[in-house]
């Protein structure tokens, strides 16, 4: 039996207890809803993460190598032409889709007639599966079935047919419109966001003292919209650097490596020529560089929000 | 009441294990098969001759296209839960054996009493590694020369007396090379410069061997592609494009289907390729008069092809590898193995069914024995890209043959050195 004093001592317990499980709860709560979307995360990202990471200093057979794979792809001549080639494909498809992107978006913010029918009319190339739209491109730049050089030559604006993805000069900047045909309504979609958010009441008062057109986009639009092309340009540069469905689909890489960019070279290596641990290690410094650019971008970011 | 509702609980609670133990017990019965779209009738016939010969077994057909399927197989063979049974390409077999995720199937051979001495040996050396059978092969076959006879005829050349060497082959690519009736240009010769990585050195590496040359030594230590016999017969694949303009200007684009669909459009007169184009020409275009010639040579040279074709493999993981043996053992017999393949079966006692002797078969039959295997190497594919690579440079006219092939070399060199 349980005397007098210690059951008050038990009820003091208990009363403690249950006051500080409400407040445990509360201060939890959040990281315990969000634990199953964790463990999720964590299987699909951190373990092919670790896993690539493994690979990149193992051989065929699991034994440790060190940075063998590393020195062995970076000493292959390709390696530093298909680095060179990712820089000028994402470096000017970027540019161009951020420029046509926000050029388009600012008419579509515009008043006309059939706007709507526009805005949603643009958004097409973005929405067709990126291996339609490269198949469709690359049949179109075909030299001798596509419908390009037919048309140049039917109306007399070139002699004979030019071979836009066999030739060196070509093949790139062709590679670099397809790819910014593709995605270029994106960065229209998220600036017009942005321009929407924009008061009226910023460009009156522009206006009132006396703005013309330029200076109201130069002065007023794009410091408004200064995060958002941030954000996007950030977004199509990552995108860039992982995507190969367009290249792969048009030209695999060539002529002659012309167009071999780094994802294509590790898919090459790994799925084609089975070197797996060159593969990872090539995909271990793709990551670290797109991680430092990611957090470049959020001290950007967060300098940008605070001002 | 409380009965039936303790039987549903109870139920409930069983099910998601019935559905698991259920895939294991219809695995065990189940042979799921990955085959090529081109035989999938004579795929299916086969199954349903099988299945009824073993009651206990059921043939889960899979068919798979030619476009990335490479990448699907090795994908499939390290995912832990392969398919039974996959037709391979002939010369993916030993790079698949050397990551050891095939089963060795030598002993299949012995139990199902497959006979491997009625197999031509070229086809059976793509599926030895280490010393091992890792595979079964089914289809082999080698390119000739197949060309226009109407185009012939109005290039003034004789149909009849197609070229045989390798200058004559040139001066009927000139020839060819004209304007036709219609006002179209058209050329003399398809010269494979682009697409699938692999079909250039099909038809680029028989030139090199019947010159002399090759691009691997015979002991598989050395590369020599940039030796002068090698370097000579590039240069004279590559000069139909670079110095003779007898080949169309999306050489550089072109694979082996590209240059079936030139052809049949009538824009090439003359290309290398095997048997199985020649039921997709007539169906595309019944106007074409075909010939096929044995590949022309240097002088006093005999001819050479590579040998390709198809093996089946089984892989290491597979669940029913029994009944995977039983369906090989079924498939190899001559007279399934000479109904299924699309070109020539890799058994010679097959080679005698009625279907091989139609007579626009004969020269790709002549071709047979001078087609030898790819080197069996596991590098083999990336050997091929850095060919294809180098060779694009040429046809882009950005290196000299003698400098394209010297890089290739050295690249084809630390390969083998690694």
């Amino acid at each position: 039996m349980i005397s007098t004093p210690a059951r008050g001592a038990a009820a003091l317990r208990a009363s403690a207890q249950g006051r500080r499980r409400p407040d445990f709860v509360a201060r939890h709560h959040g990281p315990f809803f969000i634990s199953p979307a964790l463990l999720a995360l964590i299987a699909l990202i951190g373990y092919p993460l670790i896993y690539t990471a493994w690979l990149s200093v193992t051989d065929d057979r699991g034994n440790y190598v060190g940075f063998d794979n590393f020195n062995e792809i970076l000493d292959d001549r390709v390696t530093a032409l298909a680095i060179r080639n990712t820089i000028v494909y994402v470096g000017w498809s970027v540019f161009f889709q951020v420029l046509l992107g926000t050029a388009a978006a600012i008419l579509l913010n515009q008043r006309f007639p059939g706007r709507g029918f526009v805005r949603s009319a643009l958004l097409v190339p973005w929405i067709v599966p990126a291996i339609v739209a490269a198949t469709t491109w690359a049949w179109m730049m075909h030299t001798e079935f596509g419908i390009v050089n037919y048309i140049l030559v039917e109306a007399g604006a070139i002699a004979e047919p030019i071979g836009w993805l066999t030739n060196r000069d070509t093949v790139m900047p062709a590679l670099i419109a397809v790819n910014v045909w593709k995605m270029f309504p994106f960065v229209a979609l998220m600036v017009l966001a942005g321009l929407q958010a924009v008061p009226e009441t910023l460009y009156e008062a522009a206006r009132v003292d006396g703005a013309n057109l330029w200076q109201e986009i130069r002065f007023v639009m794009l410091p408004q919209l200064r995060l958002v092309l941030a954000s996007v340009t950030l977004i199509l540069t990552i995108w860039g650097f992982n995507g190969i469905t367009i290249i792969y689909t048009m030209t695999r890489g060539g002529p002659a490596n012309r167009s071999l960019i780094t994802p294509i070279q590790i898919f090459k290596q790994a799925f084609e020529f089975l070197r797996f641990g060159e593969a990872a290690a090539l995909s271990v410094m793709l990551f670290a560089f797109l991680a430092l650019l990611t957090l470049a971008y959020l001290r950007l970011f967060r300098a940008a929000s605070e001002d | 009441m409380n009965k039936t509702r303790r039987m549903i609980l109870g139920a409930a609670a069983v099910a998601p294990f019935a559905r698991l133990a259920a895939p294991a017990v219809a695995q065990t019965q189940e042979i799921v098969w990955w085959a090529p779209n081109w035989g999938q009738a004579r795929a299916e016939e086969l199954i349903r001759r099988f299945q009824a010969e073993n009651t206990g077994l059921r043939v889960k057909l899979e068919v798979t296209v030619s476009d990335g399927l490479q990448n699907r197989v090795l994908t499939a063979l390290r995912s832990g839960s392969p398919p039974e049974l996959i037709d391979i390409q002939s010369g993916w077999n030993v790079p698949y054996a050397a990551t050891g995720e095939l089963m060795p199937l030598d002993e299949v051979a012995t139990q199902q009493g497959i006979a491997l001495n009625d197999f031509l040996p070229a086809p059976l050396a793509t599926a030895r590694h280490d010393g091992r059978l890792m595979g079964i092969p089914y289809r082999c076959e080698s390119h000739a020369l197949i060309y226009n006879k109407g185009a012939y005829r109005e290039a003034g050349l004789n149909p009849d007396q197609p070229p045989q060497t390798w200058e004559a082959w040139v001066d009927a690519a000139k020839r060819l090379t004209r304007r036709t009736g219609d006002g179209r240009q058209a050329f003399g010769m398809g010269v494979c410069g682009g697409g699938e990585v692999g079909n250039l050195m099909f038809r680029c590496m028989p030139l090199i061997w019947m010159n002399g040359g090759s691009i691997i030594s015979d002991d598989l230590r050395r590369a020599v592609v940039n030796e002068p016999a090698a370097v000579e017969a590039v240069d004279y694949y590559c000069s139909f494009f670079t110095r003779h303009g007898a080949a169309p200007p999306s050489t550089l684009q072109n694979d082996g289907l590209a240059l079936r669909r030139l052809f049949v459009a009538g824009t090439v007169a003359q290309y290398q390729s095997g048997q199985f184009d020649i039921g997709a020409i007539r169906n595309e275009n019944a106007n074409i008069e075909i010939g096929v010639a044995k590949l022309p040579t240097p002088p006093g040279k005999e001819p050479r092809a590579v040998l390709g074709g198809w093996n089946f493999v089984v892989p290491r993981q597979a669940r029913n590898r029994e009944g995977a043996a039983k369906l090989i053992g079924f498939l190899a017999k001559p007279e399934n193995m000479g109904m299924y393949t699309d070109t020539f079966p890799a058994r010679v006692s097959a080679m005698e069914l009625p279907r091989f002797r139609d007579p626009i078969l004969t020269p790709f039959r002549e071709m047979l024995p001078f087609a030898r295997a790819t080197p069996p190497l596991a590098s083999w594919v990336q050997i091929v890209q850095l060919f294809f690579d180098n060779t694009q440079r040429i046809l882009l006219r950005e290196a000299t043959p003698q400098d394209a092939m010297n890089d290739a070399n050295r690249a084809i060199q630390r390969l083998i050195d690694r």
